[in-house]
């Protein structure tokens, strides 16, 4: 019966840790706008990567 | 890339032997406007093509079909008032030393090309370093060097590329960023309610299956203690705005639907905490956490809303946010709200007039179509005064503000009370009297079995059945009934091109027993008249040439004649002038012609010979120096609108309330049925006068309308509906925006929402006879977790499936969706 217990904590903190990842990403608002990464994820990339880089570091700045 | 665009050369050429635009692939009949090999049906699709074409861009005609919006008739916006700072400081979100970041709605966001395209802006301008498109709230979201590139700046690009930016001012966007912050905090319960509630459910298993030999185990006591722990965020933050609703319905000493929820949800949480802590059970918490989250989603589906659609808007969003004001020197931006009367402004052609003026120079034709209902544009002398929101058509014009922008004629409207009131209305008048009755009911029973037993049997088993029938009547399914009805309903109607700004308005539409209408805009087309051409017959080739000339001109009446004399192929304009507020003369084919007024006529020295005497709009024509006859011109009703208005007056009393003049009263009036009551030269306060006047007979009243002009009489109406030819258009505040292509629908749209409450009441009474089969089970004594596990999301899910299932149905049948 015991090792129910430790797998019960093991799977509580796991199930946490997914509730937290849930609230941070809700608080950033990635839950804002449903409709445009679908259809953004479709674009081929094949353009150069120039700013790219840039544009996540700026928005981490805001 | 460079392949990119080498295919795309290949896309322009001939489809079905025209030409098309190799932007907005519209017909392309000249090829005047070419580059790079490609053809352009004008200046502003020519400009697009070349900016995206130096930046290597033009993958964006390959992503989507027809990505591109013709610029025909496109104007340029004027954006030097965003250079002033203290509008700029309206507009702008964030901004320090180097950085600003910016939001705009772009109306014209349509398709994926438009998200590929706005994302890449910073390779037309590197100043831009970040650009995120919203597709469903056709936003986009901009962070640049402030240094580098000035607002105006970016302003003019996105308009350049087709994109005009719909510019608002911060407090016009407030009322979405407060829906923005509901909304988050709803997922954020629902996520944390159904975290919960899984968890307590898996640990609640052992008891469902009687797992546990003993009570006293401690696996068990583990179970029941973790299942409390995980109960808390459910009561506490799941479940907070129902505990707080059913107290504030107490203290206002009215009994609704939350009443009885927040009854229960205490009960199950008391109840459950004393039998675990005193031993005697595991409790009902899945119970309690499985209600929660079922009252969130049924909250959550219907409150998803239009993000494209704002139904609170004033006349200032159709207002221009800045103006030119005559200064010493020369011209200055000035914001609105600094216009004191004595200031002289120019008004350009289709600028709007922001406050009551005396108009002192320039050719005034105004167009007061959104304001007043008149249909034509009307001509102004100097001295006379123009009314705010007017909109100048033809050349530049001085005028002299009279009145504030809030206190003008038009404006002075929403200076009173009713545009002040902020109306807080319950969601379901329907449920919440039954919730009333429902409560009394069973608090009777449980107040009757809790002496029965305590009688019969002692306290704790009287306490007992008191806590379970509280528990078991805890009306879930009465609540879901009305949310999901009306949720799925919105949804449908929106598909057939009404959108309804919540489910309120549905069992307001139920009730509703007269119906008023607007007419210019409503009943008629806007920007398009009948026209009818009396005298000498114009010859087939004659005709041609004609067509080909005043297609040059984006006045309304010319638009009106080339629509009547649709022809191709395409004939060379030789020469072309417009007069504004005139007419215009043109040469085509060799031939000359003059259309309009008898003054424009006579210049050229051609005498009217039948001068029409009768209060219509016309326009006189003159061929080769000749005068040929008159077209006469009438509004344009919407196809099928006659069926629809007897469709309506067999079973409404219908009022017209228009703005016009009483010309087509006589056309009018067998169409709307003999009970009902035209009025004509009705102002906006007229109006609104005119429908309170209805009510205070005691009728409910539906407004249709589309203008400015009917935004006091929407407010007023118990249901407000705004008829707009598109989504995108500005329409004033109101319960409800109707695709004008679908107003015949109306009568089925009213019948569908009686169908809705129909669907709602047999609902109610299947969910009735889940508390009655679980509060009698309560009464007996006998009910137990599982059952009461078992018997909540039962009821909750057979009356969701019953509803969905039944306004599908009904949506067919009355012809509002499709079988596809």
């Amino acid at each position: 019966m015991s090792v129910i217990m430790v797998l019960i904590a093991f799977s509580m903190l796991l199930a946490l840790a997914f509730l937290v990842a849930f609230m941070l990403s809700m608080r950033n608002g990635q839950f804002d706008d449903t409709s445009t990464p679908q259809l953004r994820m479709l674009f081929d990339n094949n353009a150069p990567a120039k700013g790219k880089g840039s544009k996540a570091s700026e928005e981490k700045k805001l | 890339m460079g392949i990119v665009v080498a295919t795309k050369v290949e896309k322009n050429v001939l489809v079905g032997g025209l030409t098309v635009c190799a932007h907005c692939g519209n017909d392309c009949p000249d090829h005047n406007f070419a580059y790079q090999e490609k053809y352009f049906c004008c200046q502003g699709c020519e400009t697009v093509y070349q900016i995206l074409s130096s930046n290597e861009l033009c993958e964006f005609y390959s992503i989507d079909q027809k990505p591109g919006a013709t610029r025909i008739n496109a104007r340029t916006g004027d954006y030097s008032h965003l250079d002033l700072p203290e509008i700029a400081q309206q507009i702008l979100e964030y901004q320090d030393a180097e950085k600003a970041r910016v939001s705009f709605h772009l109306p014209e966001i349509h398709c994926s090309s438009c998200i590929w395209l706005l994302e890449q802006l910073y390779k037309i301008n590197p100043a831009i370093t970040v650009s995120q498109v919203d597709f469903g709230a056709k936003k986009i979201t901009l962070l640049y060097k402030s240094q580098e590139v000035s607002l105006r700046q970016i302003a003019e690009l996105l308009d350049k590329l087709g994109y005009p930016p719909d510019i608002r001012t911060e407090a016009d966007q407030s009322g979405s960023k407060a829906a923005n912050n509901v909304n988050r905090r709803l997922v954020m319960q629902i996520g944390i309610t159904g975290f919960c509630f899984g968890n307590i459910m898996l640990f609640s298993f052992p008891e469902y299956l009687s797992l546990w030999d003993a009570p006293e185990e401690s696996a068990n006591r583990l179970f029941s203690l973790l299942n409390i722990i995980l109960s808390l965020p459910v009561l506490f933050f799941g479940g907070f705005d129902y505990l707080k609703a059913g107290w504030k319905a107490i203290v206002n000493r009215q009994v609704n639907i939350d009443v009885p929820i927040a009854i229960g949800i205490i009960a199950l949480f008391t109840w459950s905490i004393w039998e675990i802590v005193s031993q005697l059970g595991s409790g009902y918490l899945d119970s309690m956490a499985g209600l929660i989250f079922f009252l969130l989603i049924g909250k959550w589906f219907q409150q998803r809303t239009y993000d494209f659609l704002s139904f609170d808007r004033d006349y200032r969003s159709f207002f221009p946010l800045a103006v030119k004001r005559k200064t010493e020197t020369g011209e200055e931006n000035v914001p609105i709200e600094q216009v004191v009367p004595g200031d002289i402004l120019f008004i350009r052609n289709q600028d709007l007039i922001p406050a009551d003026s005396l108009l002192l120079m320039g050719n005034a034709t105004v167009d007061y179509s959104f304001v007043t209902g008149e249909a034509m544009p009307v001509r102004a002398n100097i001295g006379d005064l123009l009314y705010a929101g007017g909109k100048q058509t033809g050349g530049e014009i001085t005028v002299q503000v009279q009145k504030a922008v809030s206190n003008s004629h038009l404006t002075s409207l929403w200076n009173r009370d009713i545009f002040r009131k902020k109306d807080e209305e319950r969601f379901s008048v329907l449920i919440d009297r039954i919730s009333r009755n429902f409560t009394f009911v069973v608090l009777a029973i449980a107040t009757l079995s809790l002496v029965g037993w305590w009688v019969a049997a002692g306290l704790h088993t009287a306490l007992y059945v008191f806590a379970t029938i509280l528990i078991v009547a805890c009306p879930c399914a009465l609540a879901l009934t009305a949310p999901f009805t009306y949720g799925n309903s919105l949804r449908l109607l929106a598909k057939a091109g009404l959108y309804l700004k919540n489910g309120t308005v549905i069992e307001k539409m139920a009730t509703v027993d007269n119906i008023v209408l607007d007419k210019t805009g409503t009943l008629t087309v806007n920007d398009d008249s009948e026209v009818s051409y009396h005298g000498i017959t114009i010859e087939n080739a004659d005709a041609a040439a004609l067509a080909a000339v005043v297609k040059n001109s984006a006045h309304p009446l010319s638009r009106a004649i080339a629509k009547a004399y649709v022809v191709k192929p395409y004939i060379l304009v030789e020469e072309f002038k417009e007069y504004p507020g005139e007419g215009i003369y043109g040469i085509a084919n060799g031939v000359e012609f003059i259309i309009g007024s008898r003054n424009l006529l006579h210049r050229y020295q051609v005498t009217v010979l039948h001068p029409v005497t009768n209060g219509s709009t016309k326009s006189y024509l003159a061929i080769n120096g000749q005068f040929f006859g008159s077209f006469l011109f009438s509004n344009r009703y919407r196809e099928g609108i006659e069926h629809t208005l007897q469709q309506l007056s067999s079973q409404y009393q219908l009022t017209l309330l228009s703005g016009d003049s009483d010309a087509e009263e006589q056309k009018l009036k067998p169409l709307l049925g003999n009970t009902s009551t035209l009025l004509f030269n009705q102002s906006p306060a007229d109006k609104m006068a005119n429908l309170a006047v209805i009510q205070q007979q005691g009728h409910h009243v539906l407004m249709l309308g589309d203008g400015l002009n009917d935004a006091g009489a929407l407010k007023q109406s118990e249901v407000g509906i705004a008829v707009a030819d598109n989504i995108n258009q500005f329409f004033p505040a109101s319960d409800g925006m109707l695709h004008a292509q679908h107003i015949n629908k109306l009568p089925q749209f009213l019948q569908f929402s009686k169908d809705n409450i129909t669907i709602i009441r047999s609902c109610l009474v299947i969910s009735l006879a889940y508390n009655v089969t679980g509060i009698s089970i309560a009464v007996a004594g006998l009910l137990t977790p599982l059952i009461a596990a078992i018997l909540m999301p039962l009821s909750s899910i057979s009356v969701v499936l019953a509803v969905t299932l039944a306004t599908n149905i009904m949506a067919r049948k009355r012809g509002i969706t499709i079988k596809s």
